[in-house]
């Protein structure tokens, strides 16, 4: 059981409820059985907590690696040459099950682009010699650069 | 108030939107995802109007009128967008017309007709997906899925199944049930109401056709079909006859010249169910069992409580529904009759409904040995059939049922309607209670298009002095029966007898029903099976003599050992996600 | 305690991911291992509006910048800087936000980088909060007056007058009502909202509470990206302090007006930044946009009046109260007062939060802001608006970014995110990407927009491919029209701005990929 308790079982609480369930799971993703603890929670229909957690790019509803990796493919880093680092990167981590890699959407953080998400780490100014290193330390399970 | 629609005074209400206004002053607007029964989402954006000082051109299905509001519904700039808005609309569905049900039907398919749209030379962009045909009643196919958001209105707001959902976003959303499971793993009820308002037939009925046929041609067979009370309704409306009237004897005649060995009539098992649900009725108020008592003819309904409401189960009758009751004694009674092998039998039965697909295939329906009832059309798919066997069914020479069980009484046309069942129930419960007939037989206070109705009854108990009231209660549409329910499970409402139907307007709003129905074709059916009614020879199901025969000559009597082995049934408790028994 | 040095670190998201964090605990330990702990102090402090400087802080009184700080500068600055008294000349610069950053201008950001935004007791003592206790005092009618006065317009994007809008619901009969903060800042290379809220949350508390008290809303939401992790602490932090001072609450300043504010955090949909689908998203549903009618100010949030604005927009609000209506109206042009906030990047030398007047000219921002284009580097265009944006061509350099200017050009100020493009960008693979935005961030619920983006994207990847001819150039034209006259929301209706733009300024760059076979790289 998640620990549901702090937030009202309210509709308008969803996103906090499904944040928790998400974060509390090492896979990072939400599981059938964590929507359905959310639905009876918040006695909401089951498929609408689908619906609602599918929305929202930030849930994944499929099991995850141990490291997810979002590379921001907005026009600032796409500039700064993101796309071609996360070309770079589906090669890299193809054989990796413990890495799921994600394209992802401006992070606000342009004044460090190209910028690349690992799990909460934010890591800027990447370059495909940086993200090698990156790689690297993930494959030995380490989130640094 | 008074608006101007393409430079001439139109009379509109308040709180009116364009579209109603301009549809009510017979002005059209094309639109795809609009629909008048349901609350409007502006999801196609095909009806834009351009509206006198404002820039932006507003959809007319969600925009509120206003005094003096001046609108263009039509106009070079308009139709050329809402042609291009169409032709993009057309490359993310999956046209395949000629094997389509909604062939000559579909919304999509006359818009781009009368847009006069030619065929792209861009590409398709629609997403390939599997068809799911894994539930026994609906099929779901993505493919030609448009998007208007109808389904998801009528699963989620107005039956509250929770079935379907949109999934995800953006050009890669889906409508579909959670976790893009098939219907048969979902909380699907079989309804059906999706695809009743489905433009495109991403959403049809699973086609029973074909086994029908194959039994038609195999002389070794008897066909035996039944049709549903409402079937007759709908039929006159599809053949461009006078839909305010029933067309009983062209059914009928239809179905011997499709080659049917046997007709007889859903209405007669009607009958027969008011005689073991009223006494059912009778014997839990006498000895005090669950009150209230609930019909059970609905399948979507029943699968709905099983899943949604199982603390409710034992206040459903224990009655199976009229097609099942009807197989049963098709296998059993009608088979001893005429001295035929129940295996040589095939039950085949014609229904507004496309849950009567999955009752029939329910594994508790085979008492007799054999399943009850071995296919199920719905009314779409017997005119399917009767265009196919290029039939002029408006010319027909009325047809007569076969008497064993064809003949019926008024109270067993009326269960196609909301409320007719309770009607009939109360005809023959009062008169075994009181030992005499009603005075007046019709009870008004059931009857019409009202989500919930409530009745109060007196009645005098024959043999003493007392006066018994009975209270109860009529939903139709499941999300009304849901309302009604959890009313009565807070003790805001108490009664002895509800009536729920899972469609709205009753099985003359079923799933099955021809394409395109919309709730004023729901009263209009229900109110001729009134009229039919009015006209019948016999008004209460224990009047019919074949009933009388059915019971002298093999039931013995209603709640009888017989009875409860072939027309009784039990319910089980469903998951809420995966709509499966455990 | 005396200090006679104070360090002030910039602690946002920019040098967090430089690990800002990790030095700034060197420092400590470095200085304490000098026994200089007692004399030098550190402070945290938000953004200063620099993002491309690394790790960087301000020493005071000497008015040096430290920038581009690693862990391993730390021992080395200690021992000269603050042991020896040399400032070490390769790591600093003479801190002169005045020019660079127009610091003198700052209403928004006035405290930003100054104060520790973790602090309540540094909001007041920059005179924070008067102007929330003379907004209680003057009523709401004055207040509301001085808004208008102040012609204050909403700097989300539409432009649309805050006063007028906070009058809509404040004339709605019903009792209960809301106020929301658009905290939702997705537009691509925006992030104007998360650096105010990050440097200064309780000028947001503070105008979001003198809204709330002209509108007669009792309850507010902040509903903020899932991704501003910071800002989301900063705000609950703030909110907290608040509450304690009595700042928030029940009978705040003795007033009789009840305020309570709650954080929400959305979940990574760049749609939910459009008000409508905001309040779905609040309610717990789907971000999928509302029919407008009804507008929010009637009925929004829960089917109650709402006011709906904008982080930027609601942290002027403080200082319009404080200097009044007319002051404010005085700084930009006669229809767009005030500053805006806007970030700067791309190919220039200081990329960058700034705030300046508006209707300050796109050539400005660049040369003299932006401190130029980075050697050797020509402009060849802006893309002001970010991927809802338009290009903006050398010819348009002189253009004053105002709401009037810009849509006389068709353009809109919208986020406030300029994009510097030098010569050398291939126009081509800016285009695609923000197609590729809109079709990643498209809800999915109106048709023109759901297939649109597909049919847009499909397109341009021919383009890119060489197999397209000048027919597809016009479909992207047609497409992005249809959607722009038929989608259900302004996400829908805004890929032909970039487009259009593109088209008409930069349509030599597609025609080079026409009937070539030439990869885009």
């Amino acid at each position: 059981m998640t620990n549901f308790e702090k937030y009202l079982p309210k509709p308008e609480n969803i996103l906090q409820l499904l944040h928790l369930a998400q974060d509390a799971n090492p896979l990072q993703y939400l599981s059938k059985d964590a929507l359905m603890e959310v639905a009876e929670f918040l006695k909401m229909p089951y498929n609408q907590v689908y619906s609602v957690a599918s929305f929202y790019s930030m849930f994944s509803l499929k099991l995850r690696g141990k490291f997810v990796i979002k590379v921001c493919l907005s026009p600032h880093c796409v500039v700064q040459g993101s796309d071609n680092l996360f070309d770079y990167l589906k090669k890299a981590t193809k054989k990796m099950d413990e890495v799921s890699l994600e394209a992802c959407q401006c992070l606000g953080v342009c004044g460090n682009a190209p910028v690349v998400l690992v799990n909460d780490k934010v890591y800027g100014n990447m370059t495909q010699e940086k993200l090698a290193g990156l790689v690297q330390n993930l494959k030995e399970g380490e989130n640094v650069l | 108030m008074q608006i101007v629609v393409n430079g001439k005074k139109l009379e509109a209400k308040a709180g009116q939107t364009i579209m109603e206004a301009t549809r009510e002053g017979d002005i059209y607007i094309p639109s795809l995802c609009y629909h008048k029964d349901l609350t409007p989402t502006g999801n196609c954006g095909v009806c834009v109007v351009q509206i006198e000082g404002m820039a932006a051109l507003k959809r007319a299905c969600v925009t509120p009128v206003e005094e003096g509001m001046s609108i263009i519904t039509d106009s070079p700039d308009i139709r050329k967008l809402r042609k291009e808005l169409l032709s993009l609309i057309l490359l993310d569905h999956d046209v395949k017309c000629p094997t389509c049900d909604q062939n000559g039907k579909c919304e999509l398919q006359e818009l781009i007709n009368y847009m006069d749209i030619s065929e792209s030379e861009y590409e398709p962009i629609f997403t390939k997906a599997k068809v799911d045909n894994l539930s026994d009643s609906i099929v779901k196919d993505t493919t030609k899925c448009i998007h208007c958001g109808r389904c998801i209105t009528v699963c989620n707001d107005i039956q509250k199944v929770h079935a379907l959902c949109v999934e995800g976003r953006g050009f890669e959303s889906k409508i579909t049930t959670a976790f893009d499971s098939s219907l048969v793993d979902s909380p699907c009820v079989n309804c059906g109401q999706c695809t009743v308002y489905c433009p495109v037939g991403a959403l049809k009925e699973k086609t029973e056709i074909e086994e029908v046929q194959k039994a038609l041609f195999d002389p070794s067979k008897i066909v035996v079909v039944q049709e549903a009370p409402s079937v007759r309704t709908a039929l006159g409306e599809e053949f461009g006859m006078d839909a305010t009237k029933v067309t009983v004897g062209k059914m009928y005649a239809a179905l011997r010249k499709l080659g049917f060995d046997r007709v007889f009539d859903t209405n007669f098992a009607a009958d027969l169910t008011i005689m073991e649900e009223g006494s059912e009725l009778i014997q839990r108020i006498k000895e005090g069992g669950t009150l209230p008592l609930i019909t059970s003819c609905s399948p979507g309904w029943v699968k709905f409580v099983e899943t949604y409401f199982p603390d409710f189960l034992p206040n459903v009758s224990s009655c199976k529904s009229p097609q099942q009751m009807f197989g049963a004694m098709v296998k059993t009674y009608f088979a001893k009759q005429e001295g035929i092998d129940p295996k040589d039998i095939v039950s085949v039965s014609i229904m507004p409904c496309t849950a009567k697909k999955f009752e029939a295939k329910r594994p508790e329906m085979n008492s007799s040995g054999y399943q009850d009832v071995d296919c199920v059309l719905t009314v779409r798919e017997f005119i399917k059939m009767i265009k196919g066997a290029k039939i002029d069914f408006k010319n027909l020479p009325e047809g007569r049922a076969d008497q064993l069980m064809g003949q019926y009484s008024g109270a067993g046309t009326i269960f196609g309607a909301t409320g007719g069942v309770m009607e009939a129930a109360i005809r023959t419960a009062y008169a075994i209670l009181a030992g005499k007939e009603l005075d007046n037989l019709n009870v008004e206070a059931v009857r019409g298009m009202q989500g919930i109705k409530e009745a109060s009854l007196d009645i005098p108990l024959k043999d003493s002095s007392t006066v018994l009231k009975v209270n109860v209660a009529v939903a139709h549409g499941l999300g009304n029966a849901k309302r009604l329910l959890e009313d009565v499970r807070a003790g805001k409402r108490s009664y002895h007898f509800i009536e729920i139907m899972a469609c709205p307007g009753g099985c003359v709003g079923g799933g099955g029903q021809p394409y395109g129905s919309d709730i004023a074709d729901r009263a209009r059916r229900g109110e001729s099976l009134y009229k039919e009614d009015s006209k019948c020879e016999y008004r209460a199901s224990h009047t019919n003599p074949m009933i009388k025969k059915i019971y002298a000559e093999f039931l013995g009597e209603p709640l009888s050992h017989k009875s409860h082995q072939y027309l009784h049934t039990s319910y089980k408790p469903r998951n809420k996600v995966t709509g499966k028994q455990d | 305690m005396f200090y006679r040095s104070h360090l002030l670190f910039v602690v946002d998201d920019h040098s967090l991911g430089k690990g800002v964090k990790k030095v700034i605990k060197a420092i400590r330990d470095e200085l304490a291992k000098n026994g200089l702990d007692n004399e030098v102090g550190v402070l945290e402090t938000g953004t200063l509006g620099y993002i491309s400087k690394g790790v960087h802080f301000i020493v005071y009184p000497d008015n040096l910048l430290y920038h581009d700080v690693t862990v391993e500068d730390v021992p080395f600055i200690v021992l000269e800087h603050f042991l020896k008294g040399r400032p070490v000349k390769k790591l600093c610069q003479e801190a002169k936000q005045e020019v660079d950053l127009a610091y003198s201008q700052r209403i928004v950001l006035k405290n930003s980088g100054k104060i520790d935004p973790e602090s309540i007791d540094e909001y007041i003592a920059v005179d924070g909060y008067q102007s929330l206790g003379k907004a209680l005092q003057m009523g709401k009618e004055a207040v509301l007056q001085e808004i208008k006065t102040s012609n204050l317009r909403g700097r989300g994007g539409a432009g649309f007058p805050t006063g007028v809008k906070l009058e809509m619901t404040a004339k709605q009969e019903e009792k209960q009502k809301y106020i929301v903060v658009n905290a939702d800042e997705g537009e691509a290379g925006t992030f104007k909202d998360r650096l105010i809220m990050e440097g200064d949350p309780h000028k947001l508390l503070e105008g979001m509470t003198i809204a709330a008290f002209v509108a007669g809303a009792d309850t507010g939401y902040i509903y903020i990206r899932g991704e501003y992790q910071l800002c989301i602490s900063r705000l609950e932090k703030a909110i907290k302090q608040a509450k304690e001072y009595g700042l928030l609450g029940k009978d705040i300043f003795g007033s009789g007006f009840d305020f309570e504010v709650m954080v929400k955090v959305g979940a990574g949909a760049y749609i939910c930044g459009e008000e409508t689908a905001l309040l779905n998203s609040l309610e717990g549903g789907r971000g999928n946009p509302r029919c407008k009618p009804p507008y929010p100010g009637v009925s929004g949030l829960w089917g109650k009046p709402t006011v709906v604005n904008n982080v930027e927009t609601l942290s002027n609000l403080p200082a319009i109260i404080e200097k009044g209506g007319e002051w404010f109206a005085s700084i930009g042009t006669p229809k767009s007062c005030g500053t805006k906030v806007y970030t700067i990047l791309g190919d220039v030398n200081n990329p960058g939060l700034i705030e300046v007047p508006m209707g300050t000219t796109l050539s400005e921002i660049i040369f003299k802001y932006g401190g130029g284009l980075k050697e050797g580097e020509q402009f060849k265009a802006a893309l002001v608006g970010g991927a809802a944006g338009m290009f903006l061509p050398k010819e348009l350099l002189q253009i004053k970014l105002d709401f009037e200017n810009l849509s006389k050009e068709s353009a809109v100020l919208g986020s406030g995110a300029i994009l510097i493009l030098s010569e050398r960008t291939n126009m081509l693979k800016v285009l695609r990407s923000i197609l590729n935005f809109f079709l990643h961030e498209s809800c999915g619920k109106c048709s023109p927009c759901r297939i649109g983006c597909k049919v847009l994207v499909n397109i341009v990847d021919k383009i890119v491919a060489g197999q397209a001819d000048a027919s597809d150039v016009q479909r992207l034209l047609s497409v992005s029209k249809v959607m722009q006259k038929t989608a259900f929301c302004a996400l829908g209706q805004s890929p032909i701005m970039p487009i259009a733009s593109m088209v008409k300024y930069f349509g030599d760059e597609i025609e080079k990929f026409i009937g070539e076979e030439r990869k885009c790289k």
